[in-house]
């Protein structure tokens, strides 16, 4: 039982680069070794999970009636349930964020409206640290893009799990993808293939608001009380030790550990760049080394990783 | 340091990266619905997280008043985040480990 746990900001593990070995023939973003592919939809096919009685087609929906794809209580709760011992990393994260926020100069309404609106714990720190530092803002907003974007891998593996579903969900759906909806949400499709849809936009939902509200509200705790917390508890060093515990579960495997030195390296020798500029810099570098160390290494020795449970929101 | 913040730049920073970090998420949920990123790019996206998160972390051990330095808190307190991080896998342990780890070698004078 895989009980890594991150934080809403940082790490994503589910992601974990091991999952994405070039030899094999599909990628199974995030699916655990051995599970059902994702079931791939064609325009026109009727999806497995939307099959109702009787020869309607899978977005009719009859007045009345529930479509397949409506979330179900069951679900919800069953998320909700799922996500419990997550929490318990995300709420210090969020509190830590809090305190962080303010000491930088956010007042108590900044604070809160950047935690709910972007709901990405280690972007937020990630962005407000290269702000704080002196660069531009938007050089800031690119940096907080950067740390996210491994959402828009989440986002395409999340849209194969669940077919069928209509645009006015997934709009909502996307607001709580964070790496714990995800990582969660993945490794309950790869477990269970042939639950309902409903139950299974339920799940989703179910982790993702849980751990979005314990986030929000951990942040206001961390905000209202962070002045009372004691210099001596080393509060100035919790921005890289948030960093660090995020990343370090994901660094596994040769071609994760060279992608990680060469970042560091790289992140040492630019430090003189701009604020904001060294970070970009050293990132494309690490990616560039890890997919090089990959193609260079005998392929088994890429070892898929499986989705794990906890990330940051 | 926030001191050279100003109000207005908090402000762009809240609304363009939520709009920014919101676009990202919607991506393939809702404008490419059912398509698939091309696999190198899907690669390539798999390495941002231990690849940004220890760039970012590095000049904040390893940078200290505008030079590089071997400070013994932050060294130890990183390595403590590192290895409770990867081996124990929680992150909170993980951070508070790091945390403490700094404090009680800061207190010390090392």
């Amino acid at each position: 039982m895989d009980r890594s746990t991150d934080t809403p900001a940082a790490g994503a593990h589910a992601g974990a680069p091991g999952a994405h070995a070039p030899p094999q023939p599909a990628p199974p973003h995030a699916i655990a070794p051995g599970a059902p592919a994702p079931h791939a939809v064609a325009p026109g096919e009727r999806s497995p999970h939307a099959v109702a009685p009787g020869a309607r087609a899978p977005h009719t929906v009859v007045p009345g009636e529930r479509p397949p794809h409506a979330p179900t209580r069951r679900g919800f709760v069953a998320g909700l349930v799922a996500c419990l011992p997550v929490l318990l990393a995300v709420a210090p994260f969020g509190m830590i964020f809090g305190t962080l926020a303010v000491e930088a100069g956010f007042d108590l309404v900044q604070t809160m409206a950047y935690t709910v609106i972007v709901v990405a714990g280690a972007s937020q720190l990630a962005a407000m640290q290269v702000l704080t530092d002196g660069a531009p803002v938007l050089l800031a907003v690119f940096t907080g893009a950067i740390v996210n974007l491994r959402m828009a891998m989440y986002s395409a593996s999340i849209a194969v799990a669940l077919p069928g579903v209509p645009l006015s969900w997934r709009i909502p759906a996307a607001f709580f993808l964070h790496d714990q909806a995800f990582a969660l949400s993945m490794q309950r499709y790869a477990a269970r293939p042939d639950e309902p849809l409903g139950d299974k936009l339920g799940f989703y939902f179910g982790v993702g608001i849980t751990t979005a509200v314990v986030w929000v509200i951990a942040t206001l705790v961390g905000a209202l009380l962070g002045a009372q917390i004691p210099e001596s508890w080393g509060i100035e060093f919790a921005v890289p030790a948030t960093f660090l515990a995020a990343a370090a579960p994901m660094i596994r495997g040769t071609a994760n550990v060279v992608a990680a030195g060469v970042a560091v390296v790289a992140a040492i020798l630019f430090v003189h760049l701009p604020a904001g500029f060294g970070l970009l810099v050293a990132t494309a570098l690490g990616i560039a080394a890890g997919m090089a160390t990959r193609r260079l290494l005998p392929p088994a020795a890429a070892k898929p990783v499986g989705p794990s449970a906890g990330e940051t929101p | 340091m926030s001191d050279t913040v100003s109000d207005t730049g908090i402000w762009v920073l809240i609304v363009g990266l939520g709009l920014v970090t919101y676009a990202i998420r919607l991506s393939f949920l809702g404008l490419l619905a059912g398509r698939t990123l091309p696999p190198l790019l899907m690669e390539a996206l798999s390495f941002v997280p231990v690849t940004v998160l220890p760039a970012l972390v590095a000049p904040m051990v390893l940078w200290v008043d505008g030079s590089f330095a071997t400070d013994t808190p932050r060294m130890a307190g990183a390595l403590v985040g590192l290895v409770v991080g990867a081996w124990v896998r929680h992150v909170f342990a993980a951070i508070a480990g790091a945390m403490a780890t700094f404090a009680t070698l800061s207190a010390l004078g090392l």
